[in-house]
């Protein structure tokens, strides 16, 4: 907490009063002593008494007013000289008036006292850096008495009593050159600090002093009485301008320097100043004669008094060097900080009482433009887009007793911005009132920008993240491409985005129709602009793309003379712009181009991303290029699907009718018996007729591979036993064995189980017509039927050629013929064993085969034995009408 | 038998040849025959004459067998009627049945099946047998 400041303005009535009052009355003295030339010398003596009186009162009134101790003192010190003066006028007058001559020597060392007093009052409020040479200006003063006392003693002059006034007057003019001369000199070293009245005053006054001085002796020498009394008046005067002085000073009590060593030196060199002067005044009042012991006396006193001097000046000179040493830590300990120290009022402004020099690297402003509310302040460093609210922010933060801490902008003089953290708190008063902030600015542009930095790192990272999602999700690449324009111009907050992709002309690009941007006029000029451009390689900003791969950031494209739709741009205020390729490997399918509304430099980072963005876009076009590939290969297939039913259908159709034209007719010929056809002619009929079932069979073979590829294959089932299926096979295929001299054996025994009747007997058929196609004569087809846990063996095997191992995979492949039944010429259509297998399989089982070459085939039908479940197969159904 | 009592049979087929081999082969089990050689004709000829049997491709121009069939089975007829078709398909049987034909026969056919069909159709429904004796 801190002292309350007194109030600054005061009442100057009683002062300028008294003033006004004394030197009325010294005026009218002074008239009247020109006026009676016999009693002169009394009434100077009395305006003398007035003016040093009067001198005296207004010194006390700032002693009385002031609470600065140091203030008080000095004025006390010039209130007791102006006291000694006026006490010395006094006796003077007495002296005149009685006659009594001793009184007047008195008188004179009464006076001696002010210049002694005058001196420490001087020293009290003086400057420091003027004390030094004050102080031996004071000291030198016993030493000038002692020299004009030794040099009477030289001259061997018998001094007396009515001497000693003249042997005083020589040291008068001395004595006060002396102290105009601390008077200049304090100007001098405090011109600076001109506006204390202080030192005017006595800056003033003690010449004017000395120069009344020298008229004395000038008058005593040359016995003129006119200059004594121009003299007088001079001194009258002087006397008025330390009145005045004064009188300025109680105006500014606060004026006198903060920092001052040696508060009381003044007083410490009084009692020997004081003490030597009484010295010489026994010495010349009891001046019958020339005694050697008052002049011992008085070098005694000097000698003591000039040492005292020089312990004081030492003590003065340690004293400042240990402030300069103190003021320098604090200034080197406030101008350490990293960052600006400063005080400033709790006002509208927040007026700046002290700014430590650090601001000047801060700001670029000097420190002390900002101190006292003229030049600099705080608003006029603020960024102007931070300061709103902010001296809100910082009032409820004082007002609640916290200190405060905020971050905001400021301008330098170079218009440079940097970031700030203003820390501090308020300082407050006795009823809790706020006297001031001290608070620090520090410089965080660093840590800033490594947050923003940060922060623009981890925007990008979400970018492309969210691209990526949109990526994956999208179906086709313009919703990707959409979501992306989208998406970096919200990033980048520019206006206008835009795809450019391959055009029907592979070589160019042209414009995608996607877009992110306003509508608006100018917009749609734009677009039009892009929409109708083509962008071959090299042109424009899509065709330099296009050529690099590469992407491409352009700081303004107003000032970019390759750019193709300047006009469009410029009137929709298009500055800063980006472009990125969409890559599939090397080749540039798609670019996208984006448009700042003002110019930027460019974004390394963001290029970055938008490279890798390129790529994941370049991925989807990549991917819905291959599903579209597929699609369309799958319609194709599709199409030949279509188109093979249709062949099918066609066919079934076109051959099965005149099929049955010709069995039909063939049956009627050959049934009728009484018909006459010649015995040969029949059995050519017969070749027909085995021709046309030959042919019905592959017809029926076709269709049903047909079937199975078109996953049409249906199994109606019904309980049923393989072993009858066999036997009505083995049945059926004795004709043609026996016609070849094949043997045909069955070893069965009963394998119910629930199957397709026709389907599985043609399973069967198909097995044993083959074994017995390609069993030579003497061979033997051997079929066995047996149920084996839950499967159902069927066996049929033949001692025919074999088939060779290498051909044994391919043979259930359609159409496929084993090379032996080629070179044998066995017919067939290398459909059967297709239809085997796609029959078991839909049963449920499988097929294999043994074979050795030479020796025979065996094939093993493996199906499972389950019965029909009752519910399953619908009675109602009819099995299907084999005619043929 | 008398020869007025001869049951009669229509058959139609856009195929002259399938035609005549069924037209012979009802013949020679003592059918009278009338052919048609397409739907439409067909309809006409079972409204106006009142067959005992109806023998019907399936494919045929103007109207289908199968749309001959339902349009017979929505005047009313109840006679025996029989598809004849080249197709394999499972469906079509399906569908024919449902249009009310009471058989189905795929193409190629043997004219001795096709009369056991007829002689079971005609003797199924009680109707008399229609003298195949021939002669």
């Amino acid at each position: 907490m801190t002292t309350v400041h007194p109030p600054r303005t005061r009442s100057l009535r009683f002062p300028i009063a008294v003033l006004g009052a004394a030197a009325a009355a010294v005026a009218v003295v002074l008239a009247a002593a020109y006026a009676l030339p016999d009693a002169e010398d009394a009434l100077v003596a009395l305006a003398w008494a007035v003016a040093a009186g009067a001198a005296c009162v207004t010194g006390l009134d700032i002693v009385r007013r002031s609470q600065n101790p140091r203030l008080r003192r000095a004025w006390l010190a010039w209130s007791v000289a102006c006291a000694f003066w006026c006490g010395g006028a006094l006796i003077r007058l007495v002296a005149e008036t009685s006659g009594w001559s001793d009184l007047a020597t008195i008188a004179d060392v009464t006076w001696w006292m002010f210049p002694v007093l005058a001196g420490a009052s001087i020293l009290e409020d003086a400057p420091r850096g003027s004390l030094s040479f004050g102080l031996f200006l004071l000291d030198a003063l016993p030493v000038v008495l002692l020299v004009t006392l030794l040099a009477r003693l030289a001259a061997s002059e018998p001094l007396d009593a009515g001497r000693a006034p003249e042997l005083l007057l020589l040291g008068y003019p001395l004595l006060y050159l002396l102290l105009a001369l601390v008077g200049l000199q304090t100007l001098a070293l405090e011109r600076n600090r001109l506006r204390s009245p202080n030192l005017w005053g006595f800056g003033i006054c003690q010449p004017l002093l000395a120069i009344a001085a020298l008229t004395w002796p000038s008058d005593v020498i040359a016995g003129s009485p006119g200059a004594s009394f121009t003299g007088e008046m001079i001194w009258a005067v002087g006397f008025l301008a330390a009145g005045v002085a004064a009188v300025m000073r109680a105006r500014d009590p606060d004026a006198a320097p903060a920092l001052r060593p040696l508060d009381d030196s003044g007083f410490r060199a009084l009692p020997p100043a004081i003490g030597t002067v009484g010295l010489l005044a026994v010495a010349a009042v009891a001046g019958s004669g020339y005694s050697l012991v008052p002049v011992v006396l008085a070098a005694i006193a000097v000698v003591c008094f000039t040492g005292r001097a020089f312990v004081i000046q030492r003590e003065n000179r340690l004293a400042q060097t240990n402030l300069e040493a103190s003021e320098e830590k604090h200034r080197t300990l406030v101008g350490n900080i990293p960052g600006a120290v400063y005080r400033c009022a709790y006002d509208e402004n927040w007026t700046i009482d002290f700014m430590s020099d650090a601001i000047e690297e801060l700001t670029g402003y000097p420190a002390a433009s900002f101190v006292g509310g003229r030049g600099n302040g705080f608003s006029t460093i603020e960024h102007p887009e931070d300061t709103p609210g902010l001296g809100d922010v910082i009032r409820r933060d004082v007002a609640a007793g916290r200190p405060y801490a905020h971050e905001y902008r400021i301008v330098r003089a170079d218009g440079e911005i940097r970031w700030v953290l203003d820390k501090g708190r308020a300082a407050y008063g006795p009823q809790g009132e706020v006297l001031w902030l001290d608070g620090v600015l520090l410089d965080v542009t660093g840590r800033k920008q490594t947050e923003e930095r940060f922060e623009r790192q981890t925007e990008l990272l979400w970018l492309l993240q969210r691209v990526a999602v949109a990526a994956n999700e999208a179906r086709e690449a313009d919703e990707a491409l959409q979501v992306c324009l989208d998406e970096v111009c919200a990033y980048t907050g520019w206006p206008v985005g835009h795809v450019v992709g391959r055009g029907e002309d592979e070589e160019a690009l042209v414009s995608s129709g996607l877009w992110s941007i306003e509508e608006s006029e100018e917009a749609t000029a734009f677009r039009a602009a892009s929409e109708t451009a083509h962008f071959g390689p090299g042109e424009g900003l899509p065709g330099r793309v296009l050529t690099t791969g590469r992407a491409l950031w352009v700081d303004d494209i107003a000032s970019e003379p390759g750019y193709l739709r300047g006009g469009a741009a410029s009137a929709l205020g298009l500055h800063a712009a980006l472009a990125f390729p969409v890559l599939v490997g090397t080749e540039v399918v798609a670019v996208l181009e984006f448009y700042g509304a003002e110019p930027a430099a460019r974004d390394d980072g963001l290029l970055r991303v938008m490279a890798n963005v390129g790529t994941v876009l370049g991925r989807v076009v990549e991917r819905t290029r291959a599903e579209r590939a597929l699609a369309a290969q799958n319609d194709q297939l599709r199409q030949l699907d279509a188109l093979k039913d249709e062949f099918v259908s066609l066919v079934s159709h076109e051959l099965r009718t005149p099929l049955t034209s010709i069995r039909g007719y063939l049956e009627l010929v050959l049934e009728d018996e009484e018909t006459a056809v010649p015995a040969e002619h029949r059995q050519y009929l017969a070749v027909v007729q085995r021709n046309s079932e030959r042919l019905l069979r592959l017809v029926g073979d076709l269709l049903f591979v047909a079937q199975i590829d078109a996953g049409r294959l249906s199994v109606e089932r019904e309980d049923l036993d393989v072993r009858e299926l066999a036997a009505e096979s083995l049945q059926a295929a004795t004709p043609a064995a026996e016609a070849r001299g094949v043997e045909v054996a069955l070893d069965a025994e009963p394998a119910p189980l629930a199957g397709d009747r026709s389907r599985l007997a043609q399973l069967v058929d198909n097995l044993v017509s083959n074994a017995v196609k390609f069993t030579a004569g003497g061979g033997r087809v051997a079929v066995r039927v047996r149920r084996e846990g839950d499967e159902v063996l069927l066996e049929v095997a033949d001692s025919g050629m074999g088939i060779p191992a290498d051909e044994q995979a391919q043979l259930f492949e359609r159409f496929f013929r084993s090379s032996n039944a080629r070179r044998a010429a066995v017919p067939g259509t290398g459909l059967g064993l297709v239809i085997v297998r796609a029959i078991a399989e839909a049963h449920g089982g499988t097929v294999s085969l043994e074979s050795t070459e030479g020796v025979g085939t065996t094939f093993a039908v493996r199906l499972p034995a389950r019965l029909a479940e009752p519910a399953a197969d619908s009675p109602e159904e009819l099995p299907m009408q084999e005619v043929a | 038998m008398t020869l007025a009592a001869a049951p009669l049979a229509v058959v139609a087929d856009d195929d002259e040849d399938i035609l005549t081999l069924v037209s012979i082969t009802l013949r020679r089990a003592g059918f009278d025959v009338l052919c048609a050689r397409d739907g439409e004709e067909a309809v006409t000829l079972v409204t106006e004459t009142r067959p005992a049997l109806v023998v019907l491709d399936v494919m045929m121009p103007r109207l289908s067998g199968l749309d001959v069939t339902r349009h017979l089975r929505a005047l009313r007829k109840r006679m025996p009627i029989i598809l004849l078709t080249a197709s394999v398909q499972e469906q079509h049987r399906a569908h024919g049945l449902e249009a009310g034909a009471d058989e189905f026969v795929r193409k190629p056919f043997s004219p001795k099946d096709l009369l056991d069909l007829v002689e079971r159709l005609l003797g199924r429904d009680g109707r008399p047998a229609g003298g195949p004796a021939t002669g």
